[in-house]
């Protein structure tokens, strides 16, 4: 006990809480930033973190860790242009709600519910994680393969309401998108059409800039009458409305506490990061509501608000159980937060929990989750401010941010011509009722599922039987089959059931 | 290679359910056939509101363009209060908002991320 008051003592300092402080601000401003995610942010903070006493330095990097997530929620649900991967299915029910009116109080139950999911993914990773963390050290290569096409699976079915078959046509698409580059096994040129600068592939980023805010600019431009001078918020007219949101959040109970689960369960495997936990928490959500309340998942439900935001912050806590206990970092942020760890000396490993250290962590991923409500609150408001300008200085200003975002990842022009072409093929599929959230999934999973599946197949040397022999494999393919099986149902009594009477 | 496959068979299932959907709704629902609010229906763009998107993908493209040819500063200075006064706000809102813009981009990523922008051919500042 003496142990954590010190921690805390320690931690409770100027040096320490001024940084991390501003460098959860700079969190926030960096993760609600379309084009700038949470791996950006994270290893932008590094450099200036080196020269600050080490307690303060994991503060940063770590707050900065949690609080870019939950920002990436603030444009998707005013913008519907998601600033983090992770943010994407806040496109759906969120974006609808802030459209009814709602936005402020959206964010409100989405930041308390991404703190509550933080807290909970600490605690479990306080308590439970070495065993969680065995458990993902069974999973091999076929294993994987199966658990992103299961995540792709669930996506196309939860994202593509009555379209399933644009939707996974969209997927297969966003999956075939991925294939531009260097095949990453025989470095053999794939669909490059000799442009040099695609070597490394399609960026994903300027890809889904495009995708959400340039196609919605465009799109925007349809409906607009300069003469009305409407304001990019004018539906927002709400407060935060907290006696409501958390009257909300105490109803969805049993939607926070299974999302919390799955965030855990996914957050913990290696690769498969807070989008994926997102997705699935999101696809379990919709899965377990009664039919009625089906049928309304994308159209504003505060379920589909829940479910994804409790989930990714769980998922960014749980992906430390195997990154602290064994070293393997859970996603692409953990893994940079990781390589930060060696430059302060501190190595991941049971060595680390015998020496305190990983208390440490635990206390400051604690404290973050708390921080992140006035932090996150500060992040609303400044955005909501941002959105009573006239929509025409919105519009132009997401322009000019969204060819920034696409340039600040690498520096290519090419990238920001990406985003452009990306802009007219989400107009393009949108107006021919397209969803084009499994057209990013299939874009983020693609690579992955052929990589694991090509190195899976190297190591059976060329048996596919062997994907089919461990347990772990069995469960996955099942409930892939049933999700196909289910969607494919679905689909067919949607068809089949004669449209009402009027 | 399994992508275009796959692709390709997924595109002529989807042709297929429109088809047979069609076919089923026609037989289910003579009474409101010409309803234009059917599922499967692209939904209308009047010809003006095209225009305007035409113009719209015409101007983004044209911005991508300047940027790296006259740097990014003077290209966002153009676009932004073109693009702005063209939306219905005054040239005053216009200007204000754009320099704002600029000048918040220049403060952010310049100065506190140290990110590059096009400097264009004329080597400008940013």
């Amino acid at each position: 006990m003496s142990d954590y008051t010190d921690i805390f003592q320690s931690l409770f300092t100027l040096q320490v809480l001024v940084p991390w402080l501003l460098a959860m601000i700079f969190g926030i401003f960096v993760g609600s930033t379309p084009g700038l995610t949470a791996t950006m942010a994270v290893a932008l903070v590094i450099p200036l973190s080196y020269n600050l006493p080490k307690e303060a330095a994991l503060a940063m990097v770590i707050g900065v860790s949690f609080t870019a997530i939950f920002a990436g929620d603030i444009p998707a649900t005013f913008l519907r242009i998601p600033g983090t991967p992770a943010s994407a299915a806040a496109t759906l029910d969120a974006h609808q709600l802030a459209k009814k009116g709602k936005g402020k109080q959206t964010l409100l139950i989405n930041l308390l519910c991404s703190a509550l999911g933080g807290i909970c993914g600490v605690l479990i990773l306080i308590s439970v994680a070495p065993q969680l963390a065995k458990l993902a050290l069974l999973f091999s290569s076929f294993e994987y393969f199966w658990l992103c096409l299961l995540g792709l699976t669930l996506g196309v079915t939860v994202s593509s309401g009555d379209y399933k078959l644009s939707g996974a046509l969209a997927a297969v698409f966003g999956m075939l998108l991925a294939t531009v580059g260097n095949d990453v096994t025989t470095f053999q040129e794939r669909y490059m059409f000799g442009i040099d600068d695609l070597s490394a592939g399609l960026s994903f980023i300027p890809a889904m800039i495009g995708l959400f805010g340039i196609s919605e600019v465009i799109r925007a431009t349809y409906r607009y009458t300069p003469s009305l001078n409407n304001t990019a918020g004018s539906a927002d007219t709400s407060t935060f409305n907290p006696r409501a949101s958390l009257r909300i959040i105490a109803a969805n109970t049993p939607t926070i506490t299974q999302s919390i689960i799955t965030g855990t369960i996914i957050g913990g495997l290696p690769g498969a990061g807070a989008d994926i936990a997102a997705w699935g928490a999101y696809g379990v959500a919709h899965k377990t509501a009664k039919p009625p309340e089906q049928a309304k998942f994308g159209s504003g439900l505060w379920k589909g608000v829940i479910a994804p935001t409790s989930a990714n912050n769980a998922a960014v806590a749980a992906a430390w159980i195997p990154a602290l206990v064994f070293g393997v970092p859970g996603d692409a942020v953990t893994a940079i937060v990781l390589g930060a760890f060696l430059t302060y000396n501190i190595t991941p490993g049971p060595e680390l929990f015998a020496s305190g250290g990983a208390d440490f962590i635990f206390m400051i991923a604690m404290i973050t989750q708390l921080l992140l409500i006035p932090a996150g609150l500060i992040g609303i408001l400044l955005f909501g401010k941002f959105m009573r300008l006239p929509r025409g200085v919105v519009l132009s200003c997401v322009v000019v941010f969204s060819v920034v975002g696409a340039y600040a990842m690498a520096r290519n022009p090419i990238d920001v011509w990406i985003m452009f072409g990306f802009g007219l093929l989400g107009v393009f599929l949108e107006n021919r009722k397209v969803p084009l959230a499994p057209l990013i999934l299939g874009m983020i999973l693609g690579p992955k599922v052929e990589t694991y599946f090509r190195q899976g197949m190297i190591a059976s040397q060329g048996d596919f039987t062997h994907a089919f022999q461990s347990t772990i494999n069995v469960v996955l393919v099942g409930l892939l089959t049933l999700s196909v099986l289910l969607s494919i149902g679905m689909t067919l009594r949607k068809s089949l059931t004669p449209p009402p009477h009027p | 290679m399994l992508c275009s496959i796959t692709l390709i068979v997924l595109g002529f299932a989807q042709a297929v359910q429109l088809i047979l959907a069609g076919v089923y709704k026609r037989a289910q629902t003579q009474t409101y056939q010409s309803d234009n609010k059917s599922d499967f229906n692209i939904p209308e763009v009047a010809s003006g509101s095209r225009r305007q998107a035409i113009l719209a993908v015409a101007a983004i493209a044209f911005y991508i363009f300047s940027v790296f040819q006259i740097g990014f500063g003077l290209a966002t200075l153009i676009f932004g209060i073109a693009s702005m006064k063209s939306l219905g706000t005054t040239w005053c809102n216009a200007t204000l908002a754009t320099t704002t813009c600029v000048a918040t981009v220049y403060l952010l990523f310049i100065k506190l991320l140290g990110i590059l922008l096009p400097s264009g051919r004329w080597d400008l500042p940013f």
